[in-house]
């Protein structure tokens, strides 16, 4: 205990220490046409999701572009290439590589909604020896093959996985091995210790998990942890605490473990399709999107993707964030109710 | 009046439409060995429950008198009661920190009916691969071992061989010494020898 005590508080620190590592700001420099496509608006709006850029209008040469480039104090030069009809996304720096491929992706995203039109980003990475080698990525819906942003949304589930597993079968455990009784007669807990303890101890497990994963998505991914981390992890707390409520209620409701083990299934089941980790919930059938509202990864998973991936404030997303605490509120009515069903039945 | 530890009047419970309790008065004073006699489905365990204070009462009067309050408690329900994937030696520790009593450790975990019931062999046995009998056996040792003053016990005999009952009988009897008060059901007196006072219930009413 003393351990985990210990070390939970270390890791928190740690990453919170990792803020704003990478994080300077950049200079990108634009440019496009009213061919190009995405439309220029279009591209502004994707770029206003991503923090920290400094957007300038680009007004160097076409025949010397990187050295226009180190001359004008571009981190990164996005243009609309009239010939091949395509983006160039293009770095002096590999420093900003991360963000470099974020915006590929979301602009590439963008391309591919209408035909599947390939986007160059070109990398000039310095070595010591001030060699330079330029890499140009592409970006093709058929070649994109290590896609990274599967790894916030699969952080995201299990965010909100865990703690409605263990907050599920956890109360319902109690009941069925009559140990609940037992606590009960003690002299140190009551109906609300109890359902707090319930519920605190998914909770821990969840942000333990959560802070692994950061960790882990920075050291294997290269998914740096950002400016707004406290606000992420408030709402990936709240997400939590909705996920727990739930299966609290659903651990008071239900009569075997067994019975709750199939719910945890069948909660996972709909967090994959039901939510946008697969398929988009907006173009969905109403029923979908209605039945949307009752899974916290809902709400959760789309301000960790873009925070994680494009450094995107969570304050972006205060709509989903609202929802998520009006949710966790729900949540609390019915887990309030399974317990007064329990207390009536036991 | 300090003898006095609770009391109860028309007291009613219902689940939903179904009603499982109709008892006009009951009261406990400090001593009482007191046994609730019944068949199946006659309401032993559920006015058993609800004089632990696990289960609320639908209608009635219930006054817990202070002694009663501070006293430390303990109840066996009919089944579990303990930890399935813990061991008995885990379940012991785990009652003793429940009830923040710290006897068990100094004790040098012999002094609680372990060797009594025979389970001294078992210590390091999770609770699940032991027989239905020592499990039952387990409950008591784990509800004793916290040393209560007083003691709820739901059919404790209820699955144990003629030897073990003897054993878990013999138990309680010398755990009879240090309680104030101690309620058990059964279903004959047969069972309940040892008990000073006696109520029988049939369809939720003393007869």
């Amino acid at each position: 205990m003393m351990l985990i005590m210990l070390v939970v508080p270390s890791l928190f620190v740690y990453i919170a220490g990792n803020i704003q590592k990478h994080e300077n700001t950049i200079t990108l420099f634009y440019e496009a046409s009213k061919n190009s496509k995405p439309s220029t608006d279009r591209v502004k709006n994707l770029l206003a999701e991503i923090n920290r850029l400094e957007v300038k209008k680009w007004t160097g040469s076409e025949a010397n572009i990187l050295s226009d480039m180190e001359k004008q104090g571009a981190d990164i030069l996005l243009r609309w290439d009239k010939k091949k009809w395509l983006f160039y996304i293009r770095s002096v720096s590999h420093e900003e590589q991360q963000l470099l491929t974020r915006m590929a992706y979301n602009i590439q995203g963008s391309l591919a909604a209408d035909r599947p039109w390939q986007l160059d980003a070109l990398f000039r990475i310095e070595n010591k020896k001030e060699n330079i080698v330029s890499k140009i990525h592409s970006f093709h819906p058929t070649v994109t093959k290590n896609d990274i942003s599967l790894v916030p949304k699969i952080m995201g589930l299990i965010v909100v996985f865990v703690p409605f597993l263990f907050a599920c079968s956890s109360f319902v455990r109690e009941k069925e091995s009559r140990t609940l009784e037992i606590l009960l007669v003690s002299p140190y807990a009551t109906w609300a210790t109890i359902y707090f303890g319930k519920l605190l101890t998914p909770l821990f497990i969840g942000f333990v998990n959560y802070c692994l994963f950061l960790l882990f998505s920075e050291t294997w991914y290269g998914l740096q942890i950002k400016t707004g981390f406290f606000a992420i992890t408030g709402v990936q707390l709240l997400a939590m605490l909705s996920a727990a409520l739930l299966g609290l209620a659903v651990s008071s409701l239900v009569k075997t473990q067994l019975q709750a083990y199939f719910v945890s299934a069948i909660f996972l089941i709909c967090s994959i399709l039901l939510t946008g980790f697969i398929y988009p919930v907006d173009r969905a059938i109403n029923l979908v999107q209605i039945s949307s509202y009752a899974f916290p990864l809902t709400f959760s998973m789309e301000p960790l993707s873009t925070w994680l991936l494009q450094g995107t404030s969570p304050e972006n997303h205060i709509d989903a964030i609202y929802t998520l605490a009006l949710q966790s509120l729900c949540y609390v009515l019915l887990a309030w109710y399974g317990l007064m069903r329990v207390k009536r039945t036991i | 009046m300090n003898d006095l530890l609770l009391e109860m009047c028309k007291l009613e419970k219902w689940y939903q439409k179904h009603q499982v309790l109709d008892i006009d008065t009951f009261s406990l004073i400090r001593g009482d060995n007191v046994a609730l006699l019944g068949e199946n489905g006659s309401g032993k365990s559920t006015l058993l429950r609800v004089i632990a204070g696990i289960s609320n009462l639908t209608k009635g009067e219930f006054v817990k008198h202070e002694p009663m309050r501070s006293m430390r408690l303990a109840y066996v329900p009919q089944s579990g009661g303990i930890y399935p994937n813990l061991t008995v030696d885990e379940n012991l520790q785990l009652f003793a920190r429940l009830y923040n009593v710290n006897t068990y450790h100094t004790s040098g975990k012999q002094d609680y009916f372990i060797k009594d019931v025979g389970l001294d062999r078992y210590l390091d046995y999770p609770v699940e691969n032991l027989s239905g009998g020592f499990q039952r056996l387990t409950s008591i040792a784990c509800a004793l071992s916290i040393k209560p003053q007083g003691l709820f016990l739901d059919e404790p005999l209820t699955g144990l061989d003629i030897e073990n009952r003897k054993k878990a009988i013999d138990t309680i009897i010398s755990a009879q010494k240090s309680l104030d008060f101690m309620i058990m059901t059964a279903h004959s007196m047969d069972e309940v020898g040892f008990c000073n006072k006696s109520y029988t219930l049939s369809n939720g009413q003393f007869q």
